[in-house]
């Protein structure tokens, strides 16, 4: 029985190991022509690189004008993460402590905006931020994000509040903490693991979202990733060893987080998933 | 003074995000509705009301969204069978530990946390580039073709890049769903005699059955609503036949300045994604209140 079972699990891994490879292909011929010179990427594809040429990387860098693509891509994401996880949390639990006819009506219009594709709002959202000015700087690109997570990062966190007992609350205002102390001191840091699930989630939309940047931050100067890539490709479309390493450049900051929190991604999809 | 004390903490748990969620969607939305009855060409200082006609020319043929839709929906479905098939697959082989499993798991979830942009360029390369010089080692006529300048191999492209990052997604949720069958269902399965295929088939996968329709579900939805890949991969050619639903509201808005129809379009599209939306929240919250 227990050789059987070892023998199963033998066979397993092999057949994983070779679906791994089939699904690893792509990247592993991205990564490995992006360090050849264009003539050898047409004529030996898939030979390893003669010698390694990081020069790619410095054409590819200016060519896409990385420092500042990086930089917006960085604030957009990062302000609108700060903004979901801090305001999802604030909503959650004033929903469920304080419920009041306005804020029932919120709540029931957040989970009913979860219906709504993004593609049907985009044409509206520019006349809004030009409305507002704010068509020329990141601004736009953030409210809308935030305004979006919002919805599903309230839906995720309210769960989490639920769990936590009121008694702790109870007992903290006997002690003289007024609702804000309540919330950011007692009630904020226990929320922390749901927050990390939803971190990791939104994370990933934002820095791999290609349709509302489209639409908003469709400028040189506040470019994001996937736009520069797009446009890159428009510009170099057979220009491999430019286009290569830029690929390679804008994956890699989702390589090593997904080598660093492998566990909480998984996890985090998983709970995301049965709550949205 | 005494009222207006009691709603400063609403005003400041609430507030702020009142005012964002309105600006991104409630405000856009409303205005949708407003531009979609209107014949305005999204540049002219002058726009007429004109009802329903919009949506009359959707739906009577006259523009290429209905072209659009019917490619949309049946390589969604395509896309869909195949992503939930390997998925299931994945998560079989993958639900009880064994050495190295755990990144397997991250291997095949990983297309799964990049951008579509940046994963139809990769695949873009694939196709172009290295299945050529494929086709020149092993003489293949399949890797030889013109993967995206034909309408067949284009679809074929578009469902192979999907599925590739679809897969791992269904495998994560579905593992969640074996490791949660109870051991004495199997185990008596097995007493009975049963083959491994048929207790997977018709002891485990009926308890998964509420995983599975989150899991058809999320697919539907993500491949309607389809935009990036296509973007990156076949530009909506050849010939536009690879034009999704999103795609298609986009160019009619920003290429061809027909904003008032792009905006009755951009609520048909609302109306087929709220449908299949709502249906997968509902099965949702059912699966939830059954588990707690």
């Amino acid at each position: 029985m227990n050789s059987r079972k070892r023998k199963l699990s033998g066979v397993k891994f092999v057949i994983a190991l070779i679906a791994a490879i089939l699904f690893m292909i792509p990247f592993f011929l991205v990564i490995l022509n992006s360090v050849k010179p264009l003539d050898q990427i047409m004529t030996e594809l898939l030979a390893f690189p003669r010698s390694v040429r990081w020069e790619n990387y410095k054409n590819a860098w200016t060519q896409v004008n990385m420092s500042v693509v990086m930089r917006n891509t960085i604030i957009v994401t990062g302000v609108s993460l700060v903004l979901i996880l801090l305001l999802s949390s604030m909503l959650a639990y004033w929903m469920n402590r304080h419920k009041t006819i306005f804020s029932s009506i919120f709540e029931k219009l957040l989970v009913g905006s979860l219906l709504i594709p993004f593609a049907t709002v985009m044409l509206s959202l520019v006349k809004t931020m030009s409305w507002l000015g704010l068509t020329n700087s990141l601004w736009g690109g953030i409210i809308t994000y935030s305004g979006m997570g919002i919805a599903f990062g309230t839906f995720m966190m309210s769960g989490a509040v639920k769990a936590i007992p009121i008694e702790l609350e109870e007992s903290a205002a006997l002690d003289g903490c007024n609702v804000y102390q309540r919330f950011f001191i007692i009630v904020f840091p226990l929320l922390r693991p749901t927050l990390l699930s939803l971190f990791v989630l939104d994370l990933f939309w934002i820095w791999n979202d290609y349709i509302v940047a489209l639409t908003l931050l469709n400028k040189p100067e506040l470019m994001t990733l996937q736009l520069a890539i797009n446009k890159l490709f428009g510009l170099y479309s057979n220009q491999w060893d430019i286009a290569l390493p830029a690929i390679v450049m804008s994956i890699l900051p989702i390589l090593v987080i997904n080598v660093l929190m492998q566990k909480r991604i998984v996890s985090g999809v998983a709970s995301g998933a049965v709550k949205g | 003074m005494n009222k207006l004390k009691k709603a400063i903490p609403h005003i400041v748990f609430l507030g702020p995000a009142f005012i964002l969620f309105s600006l991104a969607v409630i405000i856009p939305f409303a205005v949708s509705i407003y531009y979609s009855l209107t014949d305005w060409n999204g540049i002219s200082s002058t726009s007429n009301f004109v009802g329903f006609k919009n949506y009359i020319a959707i739906f009577s043929g006259k523009t290429q969204f209905l072209t659009a839709a019917k490619f949309t929906v049946w390589i969604g479905l395509v896309i869909v069978v195949l992503t939930n098939l390997l998925g299931i697959a994945l998560a079989a082989l993958l639900e009880k530990k064994f050495h190295g499993s755990d990144f397997f798991r991250a291997v095949f979830f990983l297309p799964n946390t990049m951008g579509g942009v940046v994963m139809g360029y990769i695949w873009r390369f694939i196709f172009i580039a290295a299945f050529g010089a494929l086709g020149e080692i092993f003489k293949w006529k399949v890797l030889q073709l013109p993967w995206l300048g034909t309408p067949g191999t284009a679809y074929a492209a578009l469902i192979i890049v999907s599925v590739w990052q679809g897969a791992g997604y269904v495998m994560v949720i579905m593992i969640a769903a074996l490791t949660g069958i109870p051991a004495e269902l199997t185990e008596a399965a097995k007493v009975d005699g049963a083959s491994a295929w048929k207790t997977f088939w018709s002891v485990k996968m009926p308890q998964c059955i509420p995983y599975l329709t989150v899991c058809l579900f999320w697919s539907i939805a993500t491949s309607f609503k389809m935009f990036d890949v296509n973007v990156a991969l076949t530009k909506g050619g050849p010939y536009g036949m690879t034009t999704s639903m999103a795609q298609q509201i986009y160019n009619d808005a920003f290429t061809s300045n027909r904003y008032g129809l792009a905006n009755a379009e951009a609520m048909v599209f609302f109306v087929i994604i709220f449908v299949v939306t709502a249906l997968q929240m509902y099965l949702t919250g059912r699966e939830e209140k059954r588990l707690s």
